[in-house]
């Protein structure tokens, strides 16, 4: 018995020994393909860092170039799953399929080989609508222009329209990764579902929505994006929402997190600081001379957000 | 090899550690040294081990913080020789208290951790010089660093949510004797923090490692009793009488979930448990049956979709016609839960491990952690039928609630029919 277990552990350590090569990450190396297929939805998995491109006369949309070791590389990988969403214009729900394009990193055994190696991805996209993160790597972009899609408009009358109009969403629904997304679009809505990720949103819109779910611990941080007409937050995660528009902000807060907010009186200064408490209410700073927060029963009242402002404004 | 990384990894730590090996190993050495009573008489041996391992995250966001670690453990145990029965038909366990330390992979967001816990390891072969052991050992531990809402970079960290936890150690064992009284220690094992969810997040911390040590015994190790010249015990043979046994238990536990769902950071809502066990014994240490358990967890009112309002809680129920607000009361989202049991018995001591099913009591349970759950509980036999209790409720690795008790075991003894009719029948008296 005694000789057995001997053997059985002289195994052991000469298993881990040998094997300690073949779980090498290997040198650094670089790979470069391009995919036919266009996609307007790009879903990032695992712990990939990702930058994202415009397409132009050299980079052609749809080119992916990866950096890693050469043990890894072939493991990682991209390929393409339909993505539906549903949209409303004047003629109704329509079913809008779109291609998504998911990148994962499918090696496994991770424990065996060293953490700290290089792991990238530029991919060269042409039009998006959707970015989807699922990743706890860092994820960088240029500028994203959003795909034309359909956007409602009120009239004076209250007659409602749709217009295509470039819109961009964001949808977090795990991970840890910090990322940073530069904008220009008409319409931008951010979702957090859940997740350690600090998101960084820069550029502009003229509509911004921002949903947090209670699972959501990080930072949202889009002081250094311009809403041009309204920012609506609709907050119950734990960390904190910077947000700054130029004319309404409408924030909802139902948890432990905390909003604040800036706006302007003319482009480029800050002025007002706010902090919206879920115990206290609404706590201006110093400074505040008007503010918009929005109770619960507002919004949940279906009530468009030009028409909150109106009531809000006409309270005594 | 693991002298080296650990050597590498941990550097405030690294003269300590070589320290001790050179100390065990000195001892060793000089093996006919000074014998003291008390540790001869109880079998003592001190011993010291290193560990190199890595994280197994319960979830993908706690990747972030991937590494491979060192750590350092110090143990003083008796190996048992049979002063009880029990430690002869377990094949004489060590039992011993150990100090775990480890910094983690020296990340700031997860810190350093500290743990005291006393263990029983179990021999699974009965060779003296060359065993494999199981070790079990729960104890509390603490984590220098904890989730923080807000700005903190801790935030990332949502494993712990405060500083004091449980620590739980799992390791199969292999001893190899060198000499009379020095034995070299190798395992493989997970070390697991967690605070029970007494304060939220906590999706708990687990490492996994290998780890090599020495023991030593301080005086000339005791020969085992042999359990041969005890007499032979047979448990239900005397009149064939079997026994079932009705446990009625009360726990309470108690949870914080400021840090997540908001509340006072200082008050802790209470989780009231109320377990019922039907057991019957099948051998001399062991008893299964099934439970049934009514579970009051106070926290619930917090829940989202969860409002306190004048008169009770207020509730959205999303049903068939659409989404429906009820006020409600507190008992109201208790849950009936159903379970098989087992049990292992050591003198005084059990465990209890259950499996069971939270049956929807009525639409207002809460039930998403999942319809399945399991729960470990410790049990000490105080006096006579009476008992105390610490149990942890978990769905598959994440900690529920952990709660402290007290209990009673009604016995009730049975005979099967046709063995009830040979029953006290003495030959010739027909």
């Amino acid at each position: 018995m005694k000789r057995r277990l001997d053997i059985l552990l002289l195994a052991c350590i000469s298993l881990l020994c040998f094997s300690c090569k073949k779980f090498s990450n290997g040198n650094v190396t670089e790979k470069q393909y391009r995919l036919d297929t266009p996609f307007q939805v790009i879903e990032m998995c695992d712990n990939i860092n990702v930058t994202l491109k415009h397409a132009d006369a050299v980079n052609p949309a749809g080119k992916i170039i990866v950096k890693t070791g050469e043990n890894l590389i072939d493991q990682i990988t991209t390929e393409f799953e339909e993505h539906r969403i549903e949209t409303v214009n004047n003629e109704g729900i329509e079913t809008l399929t779109l291609n998504k394009l998911v990148i994962r990193n499918e090696n496994t055994l991770d424990f065996l080989r060293p953490y700290d190696y290089t792991l990238e991805m530029t991919v060269y996209y042409d039009s998006l609508l959707m970015l989807i993160f699922n990743s706890n790597g860092i994820i960088n972009t240029d500028t994203l222009r959003g795909y034309d899609s359909w956007t409602d408009f009120s009239t004076d009358s209250g007659d409602i329209f749709y217009s295509l109009t470039p819109n961009l969403m964001l949808e977090i629904n795990g991970g840890s990764g910090d990322f940073t997304v530069l904008t220009n679009c008409y319409r931008l809505i951010t979702k957090y579902m859940m997740g350690t990720s600090s998101i960084n949103v820069k550029g502009s819109c003229v509509r911004a929505e921002t949903y947090g779910n209670y699972e959501c611990h990080g930072i949202i941080n889009c002081l250094n994006m311009e809403s041009s007409l309204y920012h609506r937050i609709n907050y119950f995660g734990t960390n904190t929402v910077y947000a700054k528009a130029f004319k309404q902000i409408i924030a909802m807060n139902d948890n432990i997190g905390r909003v604040y907010y800036a706006r302007y009186t003319k482009p480029g200064k800050v002025i007002h600081w706010g902090h919206l408490d879920p115990d206290e209410g609404w706590i201006p700073s110093d400074t505040v001379d008007t503010t918009y927060y929005c109770p619960l029963s507002l919004i949940r009242s279906g009530l468009k957000p030009e028409n909150i402002l109106d009531t809000i404004i006409s309270r005594p | 090899m693991s002298i080296f990384a650990v050597y590498s990894v941990m550097k405030p730590t690294k003269a300590f550690v070589i320290g001790i090996l050179a100390f065990l190993m000195a001892l060793g050495s000089t093996a006919k040294g000074q014998e003291f009573l008390w540790a001869k008489h109880n079998n003592i041996m001190v011993e010291a081990r290193v560990h190199y391992g890595f994280f197994y995250h319960h979830h993908f966001e706690m990747e972030k913080f991937n590494a491979h670690y060192g750590a350092i453990e110090a143990s003083v145990y008796t190996r048992t020789f049979g002063k009880k029965a029990w430690e002869a038909d377990f094949n004489y366990p060590y039992i011993g208290l150990t100090f775990y330390h480890s910094n983690l992979g020296g990340f700031k967001e997860l810190g350093r951790a500290y743990a005291l816990y006393p263990f029983i390891s179990y021999p699974l072969n009965n060779n003296q010089n060359s065993q494999i052991t199981f070790k079990l050992g729960i104890g509390l531990g603490y984590l220098t660093s904890h989730f923080e809402p807000y700005e903190s970079s801790n935030y990332y960290n949502f494993s712990i949510g405060s500083h004091l936890n449980a620590a739980v150690n799992l390791s199969f064992e292999y001893r190899q004797r060198i000499t009379d009284r020095l034995m070299s220690v190798a395992s493989i094992g997970l070390t697991h923090f967690s605070n029970g969810s007494t304060k939220l997040p906590n999706y708990g911390l687990n490492t996994i490692s290998g780890a090599w040590g020495l023991a030593y015994h301080l005086a000339r190790p005791r020969g085992n009793e042999n359990p041969g010249w005890r007499p032979q015990y047979y448990p239900f043979e005397f009149d064939k009488k079997k026994w079932l046994s009705l446990d009625l238990d009360y726990g309470i536990g108690f949870k914080n979930v400021s840090q997540t769902l908001g509340g006072d950071s200082a008050y802790f809502y209470p989780v009231h448990d109320l377990s019922a066990f039907f057991l019957g014994q099948f051998t001399q240490y062991s008893r299964a049956g099934f439970g049934l358990s009514l579970v009051l967890d106070m926290s619930d009112q917090r829940l989202p979709g969860h409002k306190l309002v004048d008169g009770g809680i207020e509730v959205t129920v999303y049903e068939k016609e659409g989404a429906k607000t009820y006020v409600i009361q507190p008992y109201q989202m208790a849950k009936l839960n159903l379970s098989l049991c087992y049990s292992l018995t050591m003198n005084r001591l059990s465990y209890y491990f259950e499996f069971g099913w939270h049956l929807k009591y009525n639409k207002f349970t809460d039930l998403s952690k999942g319809n399945i759950f399991q729960k470990v509980t410790a049990r000490y036999r105080i006096y006579d039928n009476i008992y105390a209790h610490v149990a942890l409720m978990t769905h598959f690795g994440r900690a529920d609630y952990l709660c402290f008790g007290l209990g009673y075991r009604f016995n009730q003894k049975y005979y099967l029919n046709h063995e009830k009719k040979t029953r006290h029948t003495a030959p010739g008296l027909h």
